[in-house]
């Protein structure tokens, strides 16, 4: 029985060493799920900050929820403006935010557009699928927002969670059609992007706040997020430079 | 079956104090639940639209999921324990695969086979015009595939244990196996039935992941209260603890309940 209870210690010992080893060498970066292809292209170069970084990847808000829980963070980015404000008038940022990236929505279709749809006024259509984010969730804010702009009124089927789980429902074919980021549509072969004029109405940006509870090495990881390296790889995904 | 005879027999420290860890393991987060929860606001979150619908929609959904579970778990718990059917142990482990899956995955699978482009689906969509996503049948199918195995294990090994005496002695006096087993089989393991179902009934209570993949969110038809406490984590922290803790309460009254009163009752009354 001592034995038992001796490596039950021991097994805790190491546990909690190899955590604070891992803490003092690596940052963790919070970052909007549509961000994910981009900062896995940046932690797979080996020249890249983001190589010693440990990522983790939700919807703004459920990140910043976190962040207010005392999660171990040291940089975020945020496809919200609000979520960052609220963070900041906590006294959660280090230095200001800045205006990393932006994006643009729009109709994420099966590839081919069988359906034809060209304008936003398709959606409308009484036999298509459409799905949207919730409202609440920044992707279904900004694209309530669109359709409100251009009075236009849809009936979705259903509301996802974020833009990953519009864009998958799309790829599944159990949609005919989601309204997304531009860069999500253009992360897989299997959707084709459909651009609409009505999606200027909404501006999204993404905005990168150094956090102060952890920033271990944020201010490096977020230059190079600003820097020659970050910026190209956020063009190659589909981003609009700031 | 005998009775069981307990004898009060003082526990080794050891046991005492590890049982005692995994109490607190249990007690402290929904210790912690409740205090963080604002109570103050339970009375708009109850009076909230939004949230009773999701409330209806999975009591409802959860029951009917029990009900079909049980139609359906019982036999196939029957044939795995008396049956001598070839490959048992395979099936067995095919049909209760869907517990350890990831529910995203379990989701995933389902759409695979009955949504719009999935191997069935397509020819219901095809034929009679029939679409399940995004439907409630969608949200009781992905809350069975997740929790009938519940059922099926604990009502199987409720059918193994008990004695075979009573269902010869019938079987001997010239009754039906139908009869056999409605008025002996059954009867003698009532207690494992109701157990198994009402731990699929908790399961598919709280069921999420499956759901948003297979059926999706939509107030009224798939909104399941465990997808409304997601949703409201993006939107409003305050409101999803109070969500769930709703549910942990009403989780633990019938839990408490079904227990004391009926299992409990059964069980003793053996």
């Amino acid at each position: 029985m001592h034995r038992v209870v001796q490596l039950l210690f021991a097994a805790v010992v190491v546990a909690a060493c190899g955590s604070s080893d891992q803490r003092s060498e690596t940052t963790v970066v919070f970052a909007a799920s549509s961000l994910v292809d981009v900062l896995n292209d940046l932690s797979n170069d080996d020249e890249s900050a983001f190589v010693r970084a440990v990522m983790s990847f939700a919807s703004s808000a459920s990140l910043s929820a976190q962040v207010v829980d005392g999660a171990p963070v040291g940089l975020f980015v945020s496809a919200d403006r609000q979520q960052i404000d609220e963070l900041v008038a906590a006294g959660y940022g280090l230095s200001d935010p800045r205006v990393v990236a932006r994006n643009s929505l729009v109709i994420a279709v099966e590839a081919g557009n069988p359906l034809g749809i060209q304008t936003l006024d398709d959606l409308t259509r009484s036999d298509l699928l459409l799905a949207v984010a919730a409202p609440g969730v920044p992707l279904g804010e900004y694209s309530e927002a669109m359709l409100r702009a251009a009075d236009i009124e849809v009936s979705p089927v259903t509301f996802e969670a974020d833009a990953r789980a519009v864009l998958a429902k799309v790829v599944l074919g159990e949609v005919d059609a989601g309204i997304v980021y531009a860069t999500d549509a253009t992360s897989t072969s299997d959707v084709a992007a459909v651009y609409v004029p009505e999606a200027d109405a909404v501006a999204i940006e993404y905005f990168a706040l150094e956090i102060t509870t952890t920033p271990g090495r944020s201010s490096e990881l977020l230059n190079e997020l600003l820097g020659e390296r970050g910026q190209q790889a956020l063009l190659q995904r589909g981003f609009v430079l700031p | 079956m005998t009775t069981r005879a307990r004898h009060e027999q003082r526990a080794p420290l050891l046991l005492a104090v590890l049982g005692t860890l995994a109490v607190i393991f249990f007690v402290l987060p929904l210790f912690a639940l409740a205090v963080r929860v604002p109570w103050s606001s339970l009375v708009d979150v109850l009076g909230n639209e939004a949230t009773t619908e999701a409330l209806m929609l999975s009591i409802i959904t959860s029951v009917i999921t029990t009900a079909i579970a049980v139609i359906f778990g019982v036999p196939l718990a029957w044939l795995l324990a008396r049956s001598t059917m070839p490959g048992r142990q395979m099936i067995r482990a095919i049909c209760t695969l869907s517990m350890v899956l990831p529910p995203v995955v379990a989701g995933v699978a389902l759409l695979a086979s009955l949504g719009r482009r999935g191997v069935v689906g397509q020819l219901l969509n095809d034929w009679i015009g029939l679409r399940l996503p995004f439907t409630m049948p969608a949200v009781v199918i992905a809350q069975l595939f997740v929790a009938m195995p519940f059922l099926v294990l604990t009502v199987e090994s409720g059918f193994a244990r008990s004695s075979t005496t009573a269902e010869e002695a019938a079987r001997t006096l010239g009754a039906s196996p139908w009869y056999v087993f409605s008025r002996v089989t059954v009867p003698a393991t009532r207690s494992a039935i109701l157990a198994g179902a009402v731990l699929t009934w908790a399961r598919a209570l709280g069921e999420f992941g499956a759901t948003i993949t297979f059926a999706g969110n939509f107030p009224g038809a798939t909104r399941t209260l465990p997808i409304a406490t997601y949703l409201a984590l993006e939107t409003n922290v305050d409101d999803a603890l109070l969500i769930s803790m709703l549910m942990v309460m009403l989780s633990l009254v019938i839990l408490v309940a079904l227990r004391g009163r009926w299992i409990g009752a059964i069980g003793g009354a053996r």
